[in-house]
């Protein structure tokens, strides 16, 4: 399968501080993905860079094969919804679909008046009347109208109330199986996406920690339970994610290459939400020794 | 890109327009009256003799003193398109997020910013022309009764230059607001550099745009003081024996009183040696100063706008 994104070494850097550094991954085509990390970690900087609203300070990004940045026609295959989902609130909601239809070349109006209408937002309010899930909803549905192959999302249900969030993921995915498109949405809260995404970028503290399938991930991870006592040198162990030691009891979360047959240690499935959360635990990358030992923490 | 820039900015266009129009209104109805009391009075007739007017002038004068009080008003009126139509203009978006909207539709940050910048700017020269046109029609009367269109002030409200001031403040609003990226904020800037700009300028540039013209004569009572409608920038008087003093002065001494032959004032101020030296700009220069300004109005909103595209297209995002 061909990326549909691809981020090559791309750093972002504002003054002396880095935004994002030396940033990899690849989204292949099919996709829902799950950009996540804490508050600034750089989620919303890479979003910019893969739209060009930003140029890249390193490194660089495409789209379909294209910078961004320099070739603005790759733009029409792709939606944006920025953060806070912005749109002219003195404008009606049929305008911001004119606007829609005026400034893109690739534009199913009727598709969108329909969605809207199917959502009960009546087209002819004021943007600004409406509520914060009803301008997601209108954000979206601008977005979707461009009949685009990639959907990209900062942090769309951030500011919604939890009904408001799970009809709009549940449109998201409406939309997802009607057409087909790839998808990144960021989030600073994994439990938002889990049941949306089949594919994780972890980002924690301007660094790509961890990519790849959902599934995969958490397959490969594993929670190791045994006697407290050194863990370098385990069986099927690639490296250890989070280690924390009890007086007699060591609990291990472990990225695993292979099954572990240790009968000294009690291996356990873990969740997306585990797994994460021990990444997020993590001192930072430039700060670990390598190759990765024992990271120690208390709890 | 048009219908959504006449979209969002209608309101203000409108605002504008209505604005102007109810100006134009006041220009012309005031204005057609003072024109014709200007020529009934015989005052036009009068001046163009340039007769000794003084009755017919101070009653043109007091008849239309309220007019000529409220003349300063205009000076402020480019501000005004700078902070309603300029500043707003990128600061809004910016702070409202909507650029990024509009950004990652199939147009680009600069097509977007082009097609705003010619809307405002077109409406700016197009009403400011208008405006001044009017002004400069309706300043007219008075300028003729008193011959002071070359003061500051008064130079400021018409001809060319409330236009060049319009553009320029609009260039100022469109920058602060793009850099400041906040719309009150950027309002400030606008208020606070156009009255730099403005100051600095007519207070201290304007006088040096061509080196003056130094005139020192006897100060008898047929010298004309105002050399015809010029801008004086300095006037000094001494005695015979190099002190200085003033004109007034110079004719008490002279014992020059209303019922005083002229012959003997002008003998005397020539006997004891006064001499007055004016510094001025000549009243022929009017249009060239006119000029000049406007020039360098234009010049610094140009730099402006370059600077908002700059930070638009680098600096944003």
């Amino acid at each position: 399968m061909s990326a549909i994104l691809q981020a090559t070494a791309l750093g972002k850097r504002y003054g002396d501080e880095w935004a994002l550094r030396d940033c990899s991954f690849e989204l292949p085509a099919g996709r829902v993905a799950a950009l996540v990390g804490p508050n600034g970690a750089g989620k919303t900087t890479l979003l910019h860079l893969a739209v060009g609203l930003l140029a890249p300070t390193s490194g660089h990004i495409e789209l379909f094969g294209s910078p961004p940045r320099q070739d603005r026609a790759v733009l029409e295959r792709v939606g944006f919804v920025a953060q806070d989902t912005p749109l002219y609130h003195g404008f009606k909601v049929e305008e911001m679909l004119t606007l829609g239809r005026r400034l893109n070349r690739r534009w199913d109006g009727r598709w969108a008046e329909d969605r809207l209408r199917g959502l009960g937002i009546p087209l002819g309010k004021r943007v600004g009347a409406l509520s914060g899930g009803q301008r997601a909803q209108v954000a979206l549905a601008l977005a979707l109208a461009k009949r685009p192959e990639l959907l990209l999302l900062d942090e769309p249900v951030a500011s919604l109330d939890p009904l408001a969030r799970r009809e709009f993921l549940q449109a998201l995915m409406d939309a997802v199986a009607e057409t087909g498109i790839s998808v990144v949405l960021s989030s600073h809260l994994i439990a938002d996406l889990e049941r949306v995404c089949d594919f994780l970028v972890l980002l924690i503290a301007s660094e790509v920690r961890l990519s790849g399938d959902i599934e995969e991930l958490v397959a490969a991870h594993k929670v190791l339970i045994g006697p407290r006592r050194s863990t370098i040198g385990i069986p099927g162990v690639e490296a250890v994610v989070q280690a924390s030691h009890a007086e007699r009891q060591t609990t291990l979360l472990a990225r695993t290459s292979e099954p572990v047959y240790d009968p000294a240690w009690t291996v356990q499935d873990v969740d997306l939400e585990e797994l994460v959360l021990a990444y997020m635990g993590q001192p930072a990358l430039s700060a670990r020794p390598m190759p990765a030992g024992p990271a120690e923490a208390n709890g | 890109m048009t219908w959504l820039v006449w979209r969002q900015h209608r309101q203000q266009a409108l605002f504008g327009v209505t604005s102007l129009a109810l100006l134009a209104a006041f220009f012309l109805l005031t204005g057609a009256h003072m024109h014709s009391v200007l020529d009934s009075s015989g005052l036009a007739r009068c001046l163009a003799r340039h007769g000794n007017c003084g009755d017919i002038q101070s009653g043109f004068e007091q008849r239309f003193s309220v007019w000529r009080g409220i003349q300063p008003v205009f000076l402020v009126i480019p501000l005004l398109v700078g902070l309603f139509w300029g500043a707003p203009l990128i600061a809004r978006e910016l702070e409202q997020g909507t650029h990024r909207l509009v950004w990652t539709q199939g147009v680009g940050r600069l097509r977007w910013l082009s097609a705003k910048l010619g809307f405002v700017l077109g409406a700016t020269l197009l009403l400011a022309g208008a405006y001044a046109a009017l002004a400069t029609w309706w300043l007219a009367p008075l300028m003729t009764s008193t011959g002071d269109r070359f003061q500051p002030g008064i130079f400021d409200e018409q001809g060319l230059v409330p236009g060049a001031y319009a553009f320029f403040a609009v260039a100022l609003g469109v920058a602060a607001g793009a850099i400041v990226r906040r719309t009150l904020p950027a309002m400030a800037v606008t208020l606070v550099g156009f009255l730099t700009m403005r100051v600095a300028v007519g207070g201290f540039g304007r006088s040096h745009f061509v080196a003056p013209v130094k005139v020192a004569a006897p100060p008898t009572p047929s010298t004309d003081l105002n050399h015809m409608g010029g801008w004086l920038l300095s006037r000094q008087t001494v005695d015979g024996a190099g002190h200085r003093t003033s004109i007034e002065n110079a004719y008490l001494s002279c014992n020059a009183h209303v019922h005083a032959p002229v012959q003997t004032v002008v003998h005397c101020i020539h006997r004891m040696g006064f001499v007055n030296t004016d510094v001025f700009q000549p009243a022929n220069r009017f249009w060239l100063f006119q000029g000049i300004e406007t020039a360098l109005y234009g010049g610094v909103a140009l730099a402006l706008l370059a600077l908002a595209v700059y930070w638009v297209d680098r600096r944003v995002s």
